[in-house]
């Protein structure tokens, strides 16, 4: 069997073997993805009991927020759908050897970051000014919500400010031409990004719209 | 502190075995696929010449039988099918591929072209930027149905979540590569989101308090 | 300690220590960070243990004696419990892993040297949140912290507690990373799945069994965290939270957590046995894959622990899961079993922790599954029966299977051998300790004595008395370990590059090994477990003419005056 395996190894890999071989950083994001599914996980699990214990008070949260306060939400979100569009633009530019190109993205994408955390906290603000607090507060009339919307959406955003902050790490190291050979760094980067994407994809609907 | 390391004289570098005999010595076995048979006879047979009036005590009649049951057992039909049901799981595993031994050479990959194939027509953007459309319709139809549906929560609840999961879907298929990439990577993600699922529906069916 | 090393003639196995100093500083070597991993736990479990003996002093009467009052006793078996769980036994698997797994897969290093040393900074500080927490008044809700207890009852502490709890779980995560990754990816080209050392295999289920439940354990405590300092009312069944939800997430957590506290022990026995047995491994597929078994089924099984609790409908199929469980564990024990059988078994200090650990954890085990009967389990829960059991899982588990750990590659680690007559009393003293301790716990809980009280009905005391007084000889009995550590590393007799004749590769290079682990790339034999055939032994007496005799073992391998001759003509 050894034998086998030592050929096996020698031989010239083709395209089609490289593509599914198994690269040890990108196979460390993926564990670490695993992970932070299974956090948000119980974050999310104590939202939907309460959807579903207490529809009336998410009705009373929607209808305060108001057509306008779901508008300002949807287009944060397209805020972030935007910015993993450019993070793999960007990537497409430093895979064909591009450094520049995938720079200016990676302008894009920080700043999206950035442009998202702040409306995030405009809507915080406005929130809070309703009455939906973290603690609890048995006097509002949307006692209870605000913790389970704080709690997930909250660590959610916490998860962007360290991605903006990553994106300027692999925005430095790509100006010096840490990635012009090996793209892997800029990759892992963009998993975790989209990750952080499609988390918020899930808590937009389930919070907001259902 | 690798100067410490003694190193071996010249002399013990002569006696020691050079790599290819090592390989030679070391590649040279491959452990029995079966285990021995014949066990439960040559116990009974050691036992009774250890004993002194050649009868075996319960005890070895025990053990002996049991041994010998365990050996018959090897070739019915079901230990057959557990055996090649573990082979199966063993050679699965076998054949997940390993590290790559050089960066990746990412160019000429069909997500790098400019234009995109779909249904047979040619579209001048790339598929990320297609995926992005994608992505940017189906949030605009979730807002929507979200208005006009927002009585009717038996049809909305699950439209809506469906159309999550197919934002998601595509984000982790198109934007994550794993459209191309390892099918390790798949099972790691889904594995916890089947566990993280299961625990979710555990907590949903429980009645709180 | 680098002038300890003394050459000796034709000993070309025997290499200098890492300085002193080394240990104390960042550093990204796997065998540094191993050792710091190791030595670390180690203390946190005296400070433990020391816990656990103020708890037996205090039970020697039925009334408060030793302690002020009921929350400080409290205090000692919280502690205890999670110092034991979170900073001993979790930690020493993951030192151990990480001194052996790239030597035993040929590898230089881990796949991640620089995560790996962040992941064991972690550990220190959590340790200290938790020792800080007497200053401030520890924690009081038992490991398990149920609200409403560590919610509004438990005095700051809690919150510390929960802070460190935090730390040891992203170390586990980060450390769980790398060792997949590690085993996945770092393995030399002739070394298959199927050809790893066992404690790879058992290392990699637990690693995917800490990346997945883990998890769980850190999403519950940042909630708890919020109750505590943020007025959120998560678990506050008064305003609208739930009390169950913790007890379910933490349990989703903390059964495969068992699991990852038992696995690498398992791991350590399939090594020790085989090698200790001279014999081929019995059933080496079925022995790896039961660790996958085991990390999957670890899954389903969780509201066993919450039987009191749980409403009736769901008890039965947590009960039917939970002896299924059972059965990947009998698995092993039958192929530890058939190992031994018929082998010529060396009882020296590493194989009578191993063979002690078989017949504790056997007890332990079915102990287990008398619980997992919800008829059984609702008389026993929280009794002393439950007690019994877990300390026969983890400390005649876990503990023994460390205490073999620690014997058998001491000599790798340091390169001294451990003295074999202070090991030999070590774990005459542990067993007899033990048994002691734990056995007439049995008794006293199916009588009804409840866990966790320092006042109880006076019928109980002679049995308590006799616990305590074990369980002092117990916890000396750990000193005979700590003094001949002490001694070994001073003036130990010197081991050799591979003094029990192993076939893994951590034994084909040096003791202790080099920076770079291997000279050149690492042949490995193709069946780890080959012992016995005239091939191993072809390929030992190669090895031995690289790196020299080990002098460590000659008293093993010479035969006893008036013993019979050697059974077998390739004894190796």
């Amino acid at each position: 069997m050894s034998q086998v395996a030592v050929e096996q190894h020698h031989h010239e890999m083709s395209a089609e073997e490289k593509a599914r071989s198994i690269d040890n950083q990108k196979f460390a994001m993926w564990l670490f993805i695993a992970s932070e599914t299974v956090i948000f996980s119980t974050m999310i699990v104590a939202y939907i009991v309460f959807r579903i214990q207490e529809p009336e008070i998410v009705k009373g949260v929607h209808e305060a927020l108001g057509l306008s306060g779901i508008l300002l939400v949807t287009f944060n979100s397209f805020l972030l759908l935007t910015s993993s569009w450019a993070m793999v633009m960007g990537l497409r530019e430093i895979q064909r050897g591009n450094r520049a190109g995938m720079i200016r993205w990676f302008w894009l994408v920080a700043g999206l970051g950035v442009a998202f955390l702040a409306i995030q906290y405009y809507e915080y603000v406005q929130m809070a000014s309703k009455g939906i607090t973290l603690y609890h507060d048995p006097s509002s009339e949307f006692a209870g919500f605000g913790m389970r919307f704080y709690a997930p959406t909250a660590f959610h955003g916490a998860h962007v400010f360290a991605g903006v902050l990553w994106c300027l790490l692999v925005m430095r190291r790509a100006s010096k031409g840490v990635y012009d050979k090996n793209s892997v760094g800029v990759e892992i980067f963009g998993l975790y990004w989209h990750y952080v994407d499609i988390v918020w994809v899930l808590l937009f609907t389930l919070i907001y719209l259902i | 502190m690798a100067d410490d390391n003694k190193k071996p004289t010249s002399e013990e570098q002569e006696n020691a075995v050079t790599d290819d005999e090592l390989k030679q010595i070391a590649g040279d076995v491959s452990p029995p696929d079966e285990y021995p048979e014949g066990q439960a006879d040559a116990l009974e047979e050691a036992l009774e010449e250890a004993s002194d009036d050649g009868e075996l005590t319960a005890v070895e009649e025990g053990v002996t039988s049991a041994l010998r049951a365990t050996e018959e057992a090897q070739d019915t039909a079901p230990v057959q099918a557990f055996d090649s049901a573990v082979s199966g799981i063993q050679s699965a595993i076998e054949s997940i591929p390993g590290a790559p031994e050089e960066p990746q050479d990412a160019h000429a990959q069909p997500h790098l072209s400019d234009t995109t194939v779909l249904f047979g027509r040619e579209f001048p953007y790339s598929i990320y930027t297609m995926v992005f459309f994608a992505l940017g319709a189906l949030t605009i139809i979730e807002v929507l149905m979200a208005e006009l549906l927002a009585s009717v929560e038996i049809i909305k609840i699950p439209l809506l979540l469906s159309i999550a999961t197919a934002k998601s879907a595509l984000v982790v298929i198109f934007y994550m590569h794993l459209n191309h990439d390892s099918r390790v990577f798949a099972v790691t993600f889904l594995v916890p989101v089947g566990i993280a699922l299961l625990s979710v529906l555990f907590l949903l069916g429980i009645p709180a308090n | 300690m680098a002038t300890a090393s003394y050459p000796m003639d034709g000993v070309a196995g025997q290499v200098k220590r890492p300085a002193l100093a080394e240990y104390f500083t960042w550093s990204i070597d796997h065998k540094i960070i191993g050792v710091q991993y190791i030595v670390t736990s180690l203390f946190f479990f005296i400070i433990a243990g020391a816990l656990a003996m103020l708890i037996r002093w205090e039970l020697m009467t039925p009334e408060i004696t030793v302690m002020a009052d009921g929350s400080q006793y409290n205090t000692l078996f919280s502690i205890h419990g999670t110092m034991m769980i979170f900073t001993w036994i979790v930690p020493f698997w993951a030192g151990l892993g990480n001194y052996l797994i790239p030597l035993m897969l040929g590898a230089k290093d881990m796949a991640f040297p620089w995560l790996n040393a962040f992941a064991f900074w972690l550990l220190p500080p959590s340790g200290f949140l938790l020792i800080l927490g007497f200053f401030i008044g520890p924690a009081e809700a038992g490991w398990t912290s149920y609200p409403p207890l560590s919610t509004i009852y438990s005095p700051d502490g809690q919150t510390l507690w929960a802070l460190s709890i935090h730390l040891v779980g992203l170390s586990s995560i980060l450390g769980a990373i790398n060792f997949i990754v590690t085993i996945k990816n770092m393995r030399p080209p002739s070394m298959g799945w199927f050809q790893m050392p066992l404690f790879a295999w058992a290392t990699l289920a637990t690693s995917i069994i800490v990346v997945l439940a883990t998890p769980f354990l850190a999403g519950a405590l940042t909630l708890l965290l919020l109750d505590r300092v943020a007025g959120t009312t998560f678990f506050d069944a008064t305003s609208g939270g739930d009390v169950l939800l913790w007890q379910n997430i933490f349990w989703f957590y903390s059964h495969p957590a068992v699991y990852i506290m038992i696995l690498p022990g398992f791991g350590v026995l399939s090594e020790v046995l085989a090698i200790h047995s001279r014999k081929p491994i019995f059933g080496y597929r079925m022995i790896a894959l039961s660790s996958m078994a085991i990390a999957i089924v670890g899954f389903t099984v969780w509201a066993h622990h919450m039987f009191t609790s749980l409403q009736p409908e769901l008890r039965i199929p947590f009960m039917i899961t939970s002896m299924i469980i059972a059965v990947p564990t009998g698995i092993k024990i039958f192929g530890w079993l058939g190992t031994i059988w018929g082998g010529r078994i060396r009882l020296n200090s590493a194989n009578l922790f191993s063979l002690g650990f078989l017949s504790l954890f056997v007890i332990g085990g079915i102990s287990g599954v008398m619980l997992a009967a919800v008829p059984v389990n609702i008389h026993m829960h929280d009794t002393y029966f439950v007690v019994s059991h877990f300390h026969f899982v983890l400390y005649g588990g876990s503990v023994f299977a460390i205490y073999s750990a620690l014997y058998h590659w001491w000599p790798k680690i340091t390169g001294r051998m451990l003295d074999e007559r202070l090991g030999k009393i070590h774990f005459v003293t542990t067993y007899i300790g033990f048994l002691g301790t734990f056995m007439p716990q049995h008794i006293v809980g199916m009588q009804g004595m409840p866990r966790r009280v320092a006042v109880y009905d006076p019928q109980f005391q002679d049995l308590n008395v006799l616990i305590s007084l074990f369980s002092f000889l117990l916890g000396i009995s750990t000193f005979f370990l700590l003094y001949n550590m002490v001694v070994s590393t001073v003036a130990g007799r010197v081991a050799g590059a591979n003094p029990w004749r192993a076939l893994t590769l951590e034994w084909q290079t040096t003791s202790p090994p080099p920076a770079y682990n291997f000279a050149g790339e690492p042949v490995p034999f193709e069946d780890p477990y080959g012992y016995g055939t005239d091939a191993s032994k072809a390929y030992l007496d190669a090895m031995e003419s690289r790196f020299g005799p080990s002098p460590g073992a000659e008293e093993e391998r010479r035969p006893p005056s008036g013993a019979l001759p050697e059974p077998q003509p390739a004894g190796d």
